[in-house]
């Protein structure tokens, strides 16, 4: 069943550890950082494959992956980052494989809408979920990385494991190209309803 | 709104389309899954290396006794030789070559550390995806604090590995790799990451 979607829209976590000193049990605290977090990694994914069923096998490898790794991960904060920086590279050597079959399939979940003009922020999404697709996979990376993740240009460097200048011309092309593909973006109507 | 603000919106409003599934039992699945591909991987790895070493003296062995007849002297090396590499996390007759501070207790920081007993820990590991070539050793070994760096044998550019020692089980296990940030994920703080190449 879906959950409201309000809920999606997790705030950054605090996991509880008792006495702030005494780690808690890695698997209880796995479990719980896997609730807590697993629709904000599913947001993240779902933008990096386009697809929900895509979206939830990355999550899932990169989880377990964490899952692998959970006794050393000793702090809250290190199992985020270690999910998240599996995930990213996992995303890169999937789409290495796949080469040729960089056409992202999803159909285009559609949530509710509580307020302003439905009809523009639909067309924005449908035109930016298929200018995404034409991307290539680093270059989606750095703007999910930029625009959503609102990781500095610094950040996104060392999780890609690349240079600041890497960055800046990988997210720099793949805006020019958005532009192109997706106008809307630019467009002052739709920019003043969305 | 500016441009980049509807970037945001629109990649926060296309999030939006993810759901949400409860993925807790498909992963321990998934986990146990790559957990028994990294104890076959490990076992080939170690079937591979006791070939390597114990057919060629056991050979030499044979070779001896062969040319040397019922002699006085040392005895047949048909029965496993001593110098086998030594078990993983135990300071390696290699430890020489490396770099270390002291930093503890060699049975809590794992220091110092062989380039052996990191290449063995090398074996089936995931280091965050990145390129380390095929390697077939581990040279420039730095040792601090239950950390330590190492690079590929052959070089891949500038790219180091990260290995962790894990307690209790006292074992070193590779982490990361990567040219340079490849700590910054992990448990290092600034003053363990700062004398550790790579980080």
């Amino acid at each position: 069943m879906q959950p409201d979607l309000m809920t999606l829209d997790l705030p950054e976590v605090d996991l509880p550890v008792e006495g702030g000193v005494v780690p808690p049990d890695p698997d209880a605290e796995f479990a719980t950082f896997v609730r807590a977090r697993t629709g904000a990694l599913l947001r993240t994914a779902y933008l990096l494959t386009g697809d929900r069923h895509l979206a939830e096998d990355l999550v899932q490898d990169a989880l377990a992956r964490t899952h692998r790794a959970r006794r050393r991960l000793t702090s809250d904060g290190h199992l985020e980052a270690y999910t998240r920086t599996a995930m990213y590279h996992l995303h890169i050597r999937w789409w290495q494989r796949r080469k040729g079959h960089e056409v992202l399939p999803g159909e285009l979940f559609e949530p509710r809408d509580p307020a302003g003009d439905h009809a523009a922020r639909i067309s924005l999404r449908i035109s930016l979920h298929k200018a995404l697709a034409q991307l290539n996979r680093r270059q989606r990376l750095v703007l999910v990385l930029r625009y959503f993740e609102d990781k500095s240009e610094r950040e996104t460097a060392e999780l890609l494991s690349c240079s600041v200048g890497t960055v800046k011309s990988l997210a720099s092309r793949a805006l020019a190209k958005l532009r192109e593909l997706a106008p809307e973006l630019g467009d002052e109507s739709t920019r003043k309803e969305v | 709104m500016d441009r980049d603000d509807q970037l945001r919106q629109g990649l926060a409003d296309l999030a939006d389309g993810a759901g949400w599934t409860d993925l807790q039992d498909r992963v321990l699945r998934a986990s146990n899954r790559l957990a028994w591909r990294r104890r076959v991987m490990t076992s080939a790895a170690a079937v591979a290396v006791f070939a390597a070493v114990a057919v060629p003296v056991a050979l030499t062995g044979q070779d001896r006794s062969d040319r040397g007849g019922p002699v006085a002297g040392p005895p047949p090396a048909s029965s496993p030789s001593p110098s086998v590499s030594p078990p993983a996390g135990s300071p390696s007759a290699t430890a020489s070559a490396t770099r270390s501070t002291p930093s503890g207790p060699p049975e809590e920081t794992g220091c110092p550390v062989g380039a052996k007993t990191l290449f063995a820990a090398l074996a089936g590991a995931y280091v965050g995806g990145v390129d380390i070539g095929q390697p077939t050793g581990v040279s420039s070994v730095v040792c601090y604090r239950r950390y330590a760096t190492a690079r590929p044998v052959p070089a891949v550019g500038a790219t180091h590995i990260l290995f962790g020692y894990q307690l209790p089980e006292r074992r070193w296990i590779a982490l990361n790799a990567g040219p340079k940030g490849m700590c910054g994920s992990f448990v290092l703080d600034g003053s363990t990451s700062a004398r550790l190449p790579g980080c």
